[in-house]
């Protein structure tokens, strides 16, 4: 089930577990021949870590079986099973803030299949994992299905590769369900439909761009979207995306050989990290979860404390006052807010920015209005998301730090996000990102490169970076990287006009 | 964690190891007698070391404030005592209020440090299901603390740094704008941690808390939890006794301090120290018997050539 930020799809999937719902039904209601309770309907939310409550994947899993009154056999033959089917033995007894988030998140899997449940409803599951995490959690539930034969609801952003395994196709819109159809006929159903043909997988997408005659359906597999493209290869041309140059040449940032670490004897988080910042460039930092992204951006915006190495800002070296001229965004939107409505947060920074942009338009522009008097935190993830984009573009800062700025929004807002970016920074502005989202990262940045153990790699052009890469790229360019090597996207493949 | 606290947390379950953490409060709270404290403090502290090192020195610092503190109240309140050592106007500093502050000082940070113990060695589930036992909520309101807390301040700092990213001048705030500021931090820092609070609501109901059909989890003893939990019975039966006997303890808050050094105050010194020691005792006793026989005994899953051969 897919559907816009705030459409309503996680407030229906908690309708079949009564005591999780806000609210109350006005009309209608469930129906289903199980008594509605968590033995039932297992549920994993998209908060990877608020969903372990004791401190070892054994504890948790104790606790669940300890609250249906399992006996000792049944206690140890249970956890015995689930772990070796998830693969997750070698993680019982690790305290969980050692686990990555794609651990716990099996774990939290775990938690809801040791009750061997009927449904298992997935609530944006992947939303906090890097790719490649994603991929190894949506295999296991991929498992489930094809081996238990359970039921599953996955409710998502957008579509992934997890689509071919999927049955049935659903959107959900302004709380109505406006399409249940069978996978097929939905992906061509929405591939009409201008408002959400951009949910379409890169791989459907292109393969439905170009109009191809082949026997195969969507959706498609990398492989079999590279055979039909070889097939037709003649017919077919690499597009390359233009790209705004830029033609300022002030190094507005110049990071030079940083380190940090947590503990005196801990891991190198951040290891002799230099590179420096163009303005009104567009740089973006990729790489899995743990690897330092968020600890790199927290250190160069003074968030934390540099042990060693040099930053300097606008040729001088970086001021306790830098904060005026930078704006964050962290991964947790909601860390910015400090009003109880919408529109006191706006007011609150048009005031700050003494500002004389009327609010109606912020409203309009960030896809708020309607919500003015709404608490911040009662938002959806994306709107949250917009909102504190919105303060940023307030502000108007010379560099913009973001972090997973894409995390819950659906395609259209991110295209949205792209373009704001691309307006910011045809202005001047200087814009560092930290994400998982890979096509994000290829589409919208100047410049991409890849932290891992706290090694930073070389800034380079996203075609030079994701060409030469195997696992960490699109998915575009997976499956086409024998044809078109430097096609990243649907757009940079079209028909030959000849 | 010193491998040998770990090999005792490995060998024993968590009532055990909760009756070993209850045992350590207790003797650290029932002797006064300054050979004793003062010895408890030392074994308290090694154990300390040896449990969480990490945190050690920041625990240090706040523990001595803490004496210091009580150290300078005592001496400020109790004039009482014979040997004056300073005086000035009514305020008079005696020997024995001093004597007195000191004792009263490391009990308090004795008291500290066991429960610097205790936090690094007790696990949530134990405490958890001991306290549903009594009463449910109580034992949400456990979680909600003990999980949150850290979350809390972490929210706290987090929002403190987020704001500056909001404003575009740097102004230096006069002290009652300060408080003010700190208010209203305070108010959105509730606000979110209420949104925190509700994530975890959800999860004990799709943990099945709710429906929780046993108070107490399923717990296996071992015959080393079994010889623990009669060991630390007998030491509360012990040490219980020695504190009514009045051996250990000293007349506190008197004008006339007698402090004894005879062998029943070295006894009850080396017991109470075997017994806050008691986690490196069993790994020390069960690292010897693996080095020097079980591994003598037992073939090594070591893959060795011969299984290629």
């Amino acid at each position: 089930m897919i559907g816009e930020t705030g459409s309503g799809k996680s407030t229906l999937l908690k309708q079949m577990l009564p005591d999780l719902t806000v609210g109350k039904v006005t009309a209608g209601g469930l129906i289903t021949s199980f008594p509605r309770t968590v033995d039932n309907f297992a549920y994993v939310s998209q908060f990877v870590d608020n969903q372990m409550i004791m401190e070892t994947p054994r504890d948790e899993l104790k606790f669940v079986l300890d609250n249906q009154g399992c006996s000792q056999n049944e206690i140890q033959l249970r956890i015995t099973e689930i772990a070796s089917y998830l693969g997750i033995i070698s993680l019982l007894d690790t305290k969980s803030e050692e686990l990555s988030g794609g651990q716990k998140q099996l774990v939290n899997l775990a938690s809801a299949l040791i009750l061997k449940p009927k449904v298992l409803l997935l609530d944006e599951p992947t939303a906090q994992l890097d790719p490649i995490a994603s991929e190894k959690l949506m295999q296991i539930v991929q498992k489930v299905n094809e081996e238990l034969d359970m039921t599953i609801v996955l409710v998502e952003h957008e579509i992934n590769q997890e689509i071919r395994f999927a049955n049935r196709f659903l959107i959900m819109e302004d709380g109505k369900l406006i399409l249940n159809k069978s996978v097929e006929d939905g992906l061509q159903a929405i591939y009409l439909n201008i408002k959400y043909r951009n949910y379409l997988t890169q791989i459907d997408r292109l393969y439905l761009e170009l109009g191809l005659k082949s026997s195969a359906s969507v959706p498609l597999s990398n492989k079999q979207l590279g055979q039909i493209v070889l097939k037709n290869k003649s017919k077919l041309q690499f597009v390359s995306p233009k790209r705004a140059i830029t033609e300022v040449n002030k190094i507005i940032l110049d990071v030079n050989k940083l380190n940090f670490r947590f503990d005196f004897n801990g891991r190198q988080v951040i290891d002799n990290v230099s590179f420096k910042l163009r303005q009104g460039a567009s740089y973006c930092v990729v790489g899995p979860n743990g690897m330092g992204k968020t600890t790199l951006l927290k250190v160069i915006t003074q968030q934390l404390k540099k042990q060693s190495g040099r930053i300097e800002f606008n040729g001088k070296k970086l001021a306790s006052s830098a904060y005026q001229e930078m704006f964050v965004l962290p991964q947790n939107p909601a860390a910015l807010f400090m009003k109880d409505t919408v529109k006191d947060e706006l007011l609150y920074q048009l005031g700050q920015n003494q500002s004389d942009v009327e609010l109606e338009n912020v409203l309009n522009k960030y896809s708020l209005a309607g919500l003015e008097n709404v608490s911040p935190y009662d938002l959806s993830g994306g709107q949250q998301e917009f909102l504190a984009l919105a303060l940023g573009f307030i502000k108007n800062p010379q560099i913009l730090f973001l972090d997973e700025p894409t995390k819950g929004l659906d395609p259209n807002k991110r295209i949205k996000l792209g373009e704001m970016l691309r307006v910011f920074q045809a202005n001047g502005g200087t814009i560092f990102t930290n994400s998982h989202d890979l096509l994000f990262a290829a589409k919208y940045s100047d410049q991409v490169a890849m932290m891992f153990d706290g090694k930073l790699s070389e800034f380079s052009d996203p075609v030079t970076f994701f060409e030469n890469k195997f696992f960490y790229t699109t998915e575009i360019n997976k499956a086409l990287r024998n044809i078109f090597p430097a096609a990243l996207s649907w757009e940079d493949i079209q028909k030959s006009e000849s | 964690m010193n491998r040998l606290v770990v090999n005792f947390q490995k060998g024993t379950n968590s009532v055990t190891v909760f009756a070993y953490l209850i045992n350590v409060i207790l003797i650290s709270l029932l002797y006064n007698n300054p050979i004793i404290t003062v010895g408890i403090l030392i074994m308290l502290v090694i154990m300390s070391i040896l449990t969480r090192p990490g945190k050690v020195i920041s625990y240090l610092k706040f523990s001595s404030i803490i004496f210091f503190v009580t150290v300078l109240f005592n001496v400020l309140i109790n004039q009482r005592g014979t040997n004056i050592l300073w005086s000035f106007s009514f305020l008079k500093i005696t020997q024995e209020s001093l004597i007195n502050g000191v004792i009263l000082g490391i009990s308090f940070v004795n008291l500290l440090w066991a429960f610097y113990i205790y936090d690094s060695l007790i696990r949530v589930k134990t405490i958890f299901e001991l306290l549903s036992n009594f009463l449910k909520s109580i034992a949400v309101i456990f979680i909600l603390t003990i999980k949150f807390i850290p979350e809390i301040i972490q929210i706290f700092t987090e929002t403190q740094v987020m704001n500056r990213f909001r404003t575009t001048s740097f102004k230096q705030a006069k002290s009652l704008n300060k408080i003010k500021q700190q208010i209203s931090l305070t108010e959105v820092v509730l606000n979110k941690s209420i949104a925190k609070f509700m994530n975890v609501s959800d999860t004990l109901i799709l943990k099945g808390y709710e429906q929780r059909h046993k108070n107490i989890g399923w717990l296996e003893f071992k015959r080393l939890d079994w010889t623990l939990i009669t060991t630390m019975l007998l030491s509360v039966f012990f040490n219980i006794t020695m504190s009514v006997l009045k051996i250990g303890r000293v007349d506190f808050g008197s004008a006339k301090l007698n402090i004894l050094s005879d062998k029943g105050i070295w006894f009850v010194l080396i017991i109470n120290s075997c017994l806050i020691l008691l986690p490196i005792l069993i790994g020390g006793g069960n690292y010897l018997w693996w080095r020097f026989y079980s591994s003598k005994i037992t073939v090594s899953n070591t893959i060795t050539a011969k299984d290629y051969r």
